[in-house]
């Protein structure tokens, strides 16, 4: 019994190594790639986050800010 | 509740550094790996080590139950109306600074304070809470 989760890890392994790991140039990577320059941000990674997808990180910070509400909501009142 | 001497000097050594690390994170975020999420978190490990070696009650004192509750709402705030400011340039969240990186720096230095201010303010109610017992 010992052998079957040996030999998942090994298959699994040897499926991870026979990938490939270039990445497909199409798609939005082609775009970002290629307009990174209209940015003028070096990090590619915080150009995508605050400058394309700035939209997508304010719903996420507004995520943080609705859960804290809840929190005060349902914690924050002094308890009797 | 209290921990141990050694436990206590360490975190008082290490949270300023981990302040100026958080700092460093988000002014730089996009030059350098990092950014506004990260450099919240990091800030509000700086006060939960604290909360955690040294007690809320100690803590409570120096950083205000309130303070983290008006940074938070402001910086939220502040993060629409950035979006809100590019509406006059065109778009919204358009970038109409001339810096380099335009609106990503203020961007990640206001959604870090936000992250930051968020993680400490719940770590403030649920400790609040508990010891309300």
């Amino acid at each position: 019994m010992r052998k079957a989760p040996l030999l998942l890890t090994v298959a699994l392994g040897l499926l991870l190594l026979s990938l490939t790991y270039s990445p497909p140039y199409c798609g939005s990577y082609s775009y970002y790639v290629s307009n990174w320059k209209e940015m003028n941000v070096p990090n590619l990674v915080s150009a995508i986050l605050a400058g394309w997808r700035a939209y997508d990180s304010l719903g996420e910070a507004s995520l943080l800010f609705t859960a804290v509400i809840g929190f005060y909501i349902l914690l924050g009142g002094k308890k009797k | 509740m209290k921990m141990s001497t050694v436990v206590r000097t360490t975190t008082k050594m290490v949270s300023p550094f981990l302040v100026t690390y958080a700092a460093y994170l988000m002014l730089y975020g996009h030059l350098s790996p990092g950014g506004g999420f990260q450099g919240g978190v990091i800030l509000a490990v700086a006060v939960i080590l604290l909360i955690t070696s040294h007690g809320y009650a100690k803590v409570r004192r120096r950083f205000h139950f309130n303070w983290a509750s008006l940074i938070e709402s402001s910086a939220g705030a502040l993060l629409v109306l950035l979006g809100l400011a590019g509406v006059a340039f065109g778009a919204f969240y358009a970038n109409f600074l001339p810096t380099e990186g335009g609106i990503v720096l203020p961007f990640n230095v206001i959604v870090g304070l936000e992250v930051g201010a968020a993680f400490t303010f719940v770590f403030y109610i649920l400790l609040r809470w508990v010891e309300s017992d």
